[in-house]
């Protein structure tokens, strides 16, 4: 057996001992449950297909948004040495 | 071309640019000039698409501020109409537009963000693929290793970085009391995007598993990736970085290579 | 066309529109609510949280199916895949019946994401009534089309929305939803009578009522689906019931959105309406 068919051979084997153990030790079991899990709805995520309008008027408020605009504010004051010359 | 489609394609145009030439189509209302009629419309329309981005870039939002945010989500929103009936479709190009966004030039950490957030968002609702179970992986042959392929589990996105980018999701997510400074000096690193049944997740990973993982999205036997890897790795124990892909769950199975 | 079978012990009373915020609250204290309803646009996806939480609601819950991105009204050719899609969620969720809106949405390629108004001439009525048919045949029963809220009207209209309405269902021989909202939001923002409308309306298609809040934005009402339903279209609506009848009733509450609870609350005021003009007959 060459070098290289050895090599993939013991790759598989130790993928293999791994699962093995794995089931012995029922890590595969123990997934927490999925019902758990809070607040799915928020992050990236939306809600798209609704029959509202409620968005109207955010257009005229984007549009005089020149000048202040451009200076991003929120949480980057915390970013330390964010700013890359 | 039909007069409904004529007065479609102009109504279409005044939604998302150039409102003159609609006006002649509307009714003046008593209140509202046909002018404002269709301000609420383009209202509509273009602050619908700016809330999507919104909802679907939540942490590049939480960094720049709403202010900012809506105002270059606007702007990508000019000329980038949606392309489909699906706002989960919309948004695909906003990283790369962020990429060439003059304001943005300081911060270059945020295109590398928001890629994270768009794969976020496709794992998120993703069809996803089972890891390989240990009766399956026991019965694998050994010795044909080289003429299998190893398949890796649906869905699986991976992200190089010069930046930190799992704490920047995290600050960008949370209110301001909740995270500390994120010091970008710290470096980046190597990011795997990925569902552990229906929950979305995000690791950082080393350096040559990432590499791995690489490999392992191209369709080439196992025998094949492990040389590629070895070839780049001569001093690393593969043994090592295969058996962390099982432990992690991420490999769905192994399958004979037709060749 | 057959006309979908709807077994009236599912349908009745007033359901409440399903939204991601509520799916554990519904999950987790199973509230009284005959029905819910699912917008298929938000299950167009081939896996994760929302169309899992969907099979979890649905096994408790009759749904019926609501659609924003047919275009009915449009001109570029129904969209094929959507349509398939569609007809794949409704094999796996069984749902009471489908329905879409009396609008367009897309043109040329690009898409509005909004429900924009039709003129209303008989050529209108002709496209829209093919288009309704071929997603009929395609579906192989009847839909709903509801009636949107509109801040425009076009020079080119030479009837009555309402008008329009009855010809266009006549000729698709499809179902109507009638949002009760809309219908008020309309009327204030064109200057029309609801009331007129709602007579106009061909009763005997009448298959769902729809309710939900506007705002205020003084020259005009914005129909946001984002507050509880005002005083006016709570009269409107009990004069809807004295006309149509005991007509299965939505609430839809879209942008910002309560407590489940708020809800419930919305939701036993319009049972009581309901439940009233039931007493009567
Ligand atoms: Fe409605």
């Amino acid at each position: 057996m060459s070098n290289a068919k050895m090599i993939t051979k013991s790759a598989l084997a130790s993928m293999i001992a791994v699962g093995v153990m794995a089931a012995s030790t029922d890590a595969f079991a123990g997934k927490p449950g999925f019902e758990k899990c809070q607040g799915i709805a928020k992050a990236g995520m939306n809600d798209c297909g609704t029959s509202k309008h409620s968005c109207a008027g955010q257009a005229a408020k984007d549009g005089d948004a020149e000048e202040w605009v451009y200076v991003p504010e929120g949480t980057c004051s915390k970013i330390v040495n964010g700013k890359v010359k | 071309m039909s007069e409904l489609s004529k007065l479609y394609a102009t109504m279409m145009e005044a939604i998302y640019g150039e409102t003159s030439l609609a006006a002649s189509y509307i009714v003046p209302g008593k209140v509202l000039s046909a002018a404002a009629q269709l301000g609420i419309y383009q209202g509509s329309v273009k602050g619908g698409l700016v809330q999507a981005l919104g909802d679907l870039f939540p942490a590049s939002k939480g960094l720049l501020g709403e202010q900012f945010f809506d105002a270059m989500a606007s702007r990508y929103v000019a000329i980038n109409p949606s392309q489909s009936a699906s706002l989960d479709h919309y948004g695909e190009t906003f990283p790369l537009f962020m990429q060439r966004f003059e304001p943005l030039a300081e911060l270059p950490y945020m295109p590398d963000l928001a890629s994270l957030e768009w794969t976020w968002h496709l794992a998120f609702h993703a069809a996803s693929t089972n890891a390989i179970s240990p009766d399956v992986l026991t019965g694998v042959p050994l010795d044909q290793a080289d003429q299998l392929q190893c398949i890796l589990v649906e869905p699986i996105y991976l992200h190089r970085s010069d930046y930190p980018l799992l704490e920047l999701r995290a600050l960008g997510l949370m209110t301001e009391s909740e995270v500390d400074a994120v010091d970008i000096a710290s470096g980046g690193g190597c990011y795997v995007v990925f569902r552990d049944g229906l929950n979305t997740q995000m690791s950082q990973v080393s350096p040559p598993l990432y590499a791995l993982l690489e490999e392992l999205k191209k369709p080439l036997s196992f025998g094949t990736i492990c040389a590629q890897w070895l070839s780049k790795h001569p001093d690393l124990e593969l043994n090592v970085y295969t058996a962390e892909l099982i432990k992690r769950s991420w490999i769905a199975d192994f399958r004979a290579i037709n060749n | 066309m057959s006309a979908f079978k709807i077994n009236p012990k599912d349908y009745h009373g007033v359901g409440i529109g399903l939204r991601s915020a509520h799916y554990q609250t519904i999950l987790a204290d199973r509230p009284d609510v005959p029905w819910f309803e699912a917008l298929t646009d938000n299950y167009m996806n081939d896996g994760g949280y929302p169309l899992h939480y969907l099979e979890k609601i649905r096994a408790h819950y009759p749904i019926t199916f609501h659609g924003v991105g047919l275009s009915l009204g449009g001109v570029d050719p129904i969209d094929l895949t959507y349509l398939k899609r569609l007809k794949a969620l409704r094999s796996q969720f069984q749902p009471i019946h489908f329905s879409d809106h009396l609008c367009w949405t897309s043109h040329d390629g690009r898409h509005s994401n909004d429900l924009l108004p039709m003129p209303y001439t008989q050529d209108a009525v002709r496209h829209v009534s093919e288009r309704i048919d071929q997603v009929q045949n395609s579906l192989g029963e009847q839909i709903l089309v509801e009636n949107v809220s509109s801040y425009l009207s076009y020079t080119m209209s030479d009837r009555t929305e309402a008008e329009f309405f009855a010809e266009v269902a006549q000729q698709a021989d499809c179902l109507i939803l009638c949002d009760i909202n809309n219908i008020y939001v309309s009327a204030k923002n064109h200057g029309f009578d609801a009331l007129d409308y709602l007579k106009a309306m061909p009763k005997a298609r009448i298959r769902e009522l729809h309710l939900a809040g506007y705002e205020d934005q003084g020259d005009y009402l914005l129909d946001t689906h984002g507050e509880a339903v005002h005083e006016p279209v709570w009269g409107l609506y009990e004069r809807a019931l004295e006309e149509y009848g005991e007509i299965p009733t939505l609430l839809e509450w879209d942008t910002n959105i309560p407590d489940f609870s708020v809800l419930m609350q919305e939701q036993s005021r319009a049972l009581n309406y309901w439940t009233k003009k039931q007493a009567r007959v």
